[in-house]
């Protein structure tokens, strides 16, 4: 079945088109709502928020052709909406965690297989977080998958060449984030 | 910010090129032209792959969670019904099936036919096991009861903490609080966050030394547990 016809299905409130689709186009999602979250937002709760206004705003979408660009604004809009109002509850959260954190019985369990992996990986997304926004969603875009600029330029309308400059020019601020937040040398 | 591009654009252009693996020849001699000139592109380039290497893990890693976020078609009215049940089959499992099933055949809704469910620290009830998965609380005491046996989960703690409280309009609060679950892993080794010098944050390995030898089989819970 073609991607227009799973689409015109979905749109008509076929539950299994619907499901295909967006097991189809949810890593790419995730890309866009974690170029477009605050900071402190957690991103698989912002999915499940996506996930539902696409159930919810399906059977509004008349045009299979705009699917991947309505899918897109609908993530944009979800993260910077809902995000705000995790935002407010992550802080509460996280000072229930400081003070669980200063508990003097409490131990740190932390299992080592993929730490160090993951700490960097971490650090690495918080410098993504740190480009400009018209760079961020392209660089994140590129790395799910290789997608190619052809199809960033399907999800975010722009032309591929301003698809190429941005992540040129977001790859090398990247590179210079690093470079400025990376351990100095000690000498004595 | 402008997307024409400078100079400083087309080198980075064509580094994000090789990097990506789709430049041409007509690219790698572009390249090379600017090599001639300033040898800085190489050690560039290099550092390029490496930075295209460790972001395509972290984002590959970060998007993941996606895998675990289904469309929940069921909350949603205007799915045709045949639709609704095939995706309980398949999505929801064969209990959330049931449960649909169930509720066409007396006309009602899962919630409005069920007794209530079991809640808080006592949801090892055979209840739970019996029934349906329909809300929050159900999946909760399942999820203690086959943790418990699993020895994944020890118990919940006794007292939870309020984050926040909002009067509402009913002369009652909103509450917002945080539940405490206990349960137990096995890993190799454990580390200790610290901090270097420089604020930053790194693990420690703690030596491992010989557990004393409890009395019994195993050390016994609080009995709240």
């Amino acid at each position: 079945m073609s991607e227009s016809d799973l689409i015109r299905r979905a749109s008509g409130g076929d539950a299994e088109a619907a499901g295909l689709l967006w097991q189809e186009h949810r890593r790419w999602v995730a890309a866009v709502v974690l170029a477009h979250k605050p900071r402190e937002a957690d991103l698989e709760d912002l999915l499940q928020e996506v996930a539902l206004a696409v159930v919810e705003k399906l059977h509004q979408l008349s045009d299979t052709g705009a699917f991947r660009g309505w899918l897109r604004a609908v993530a944009v809009n979800t993260a910077r909406a809902t995000g705000r109002k995790q935002t407010r509850r992550k802080g509460l959260l996280k000072l229930a965690q400081t003070e669980l954190a200063d508990d003097p019985t409490r131990h740190d369990y932390v299992d080592p297989s993929g730490v160090e992996r993951a700490e960097r990986s971490r650090k690495l997304i918080e410098l993504v977080g740190e480009l400009p926004e018209a760079y961020r969603e392209c660089v994140l875009l590129r790395c799910v998958r290789g997608m190619s600029h052809a199809q960033i330029s399907a999800v975010t309308g722009m032309p591929e060449t301003t698809i190429e400059t941005r992540i040129a020019r977001g790859r090398r601020k990247l590179k210079e984030l690093a470079q400025e937040t990376a351990p100095k040398a000690v000498t004595k | 910010m402008t997307d024409a591009t400078s100079e400083q654009d087309r080198r980075d252009i064509l580094v994000a090129r090789v990097v990506d693996g789709e430049a041409t020849s007509e690219d790698w001699r572009e390249l090379r032209a600017l090599a001639a000139a300033d040898q800085a592109i190489w050690a560039e380039l290099a550092e390029q792959q490496d930075l295209k290497r460790e972001l395509d893990v972290a984002v590959e890693d970060a998007v993941s969670v996606a895998e675990r976020v289904a469309l929940p078609m069921h909350e949603h009215a205007s799915v045709a019904p045949n639709s609704r049940m095939k995706l309980a089959l398949t999505g929801a499992g064969w209990l959330a099936a049931a449960s649909v099933a169930a509720a066409w055949m007396v006309g009602t809704t899962p919630q409005q036919t069920l007794p209530p469910s079991p809640v808080g620290n006592n949801g090892s009830s055979s209840i739970a096991m019996a029934n349906p998965i329909n809300t929050a609380a159900d999946a909760l005491a399942k999820y203690l009861e086959l943790g418990k046996q699993s020895g994944e989960v020890l118990g919940e703690m006794p007292t939870s903490l309020v984050l926040e409280r909002t009067p509402n309009e009913n002369g009652g609060y909103d509450v917002i609080y945080l539940r405490q679950i206990v349960e137990r892993t096995t890993v190799e080794g454990v580390y200790k966050p610290a901090t270097n010098d420089a604020g930053q944050m790194y693990f420690v390995p703690k030596q491992s030394t010989p557990p004393a030898q409890p009395a019994g089989d195993a050390a016994p819970l609080p009995a709240a547990w």
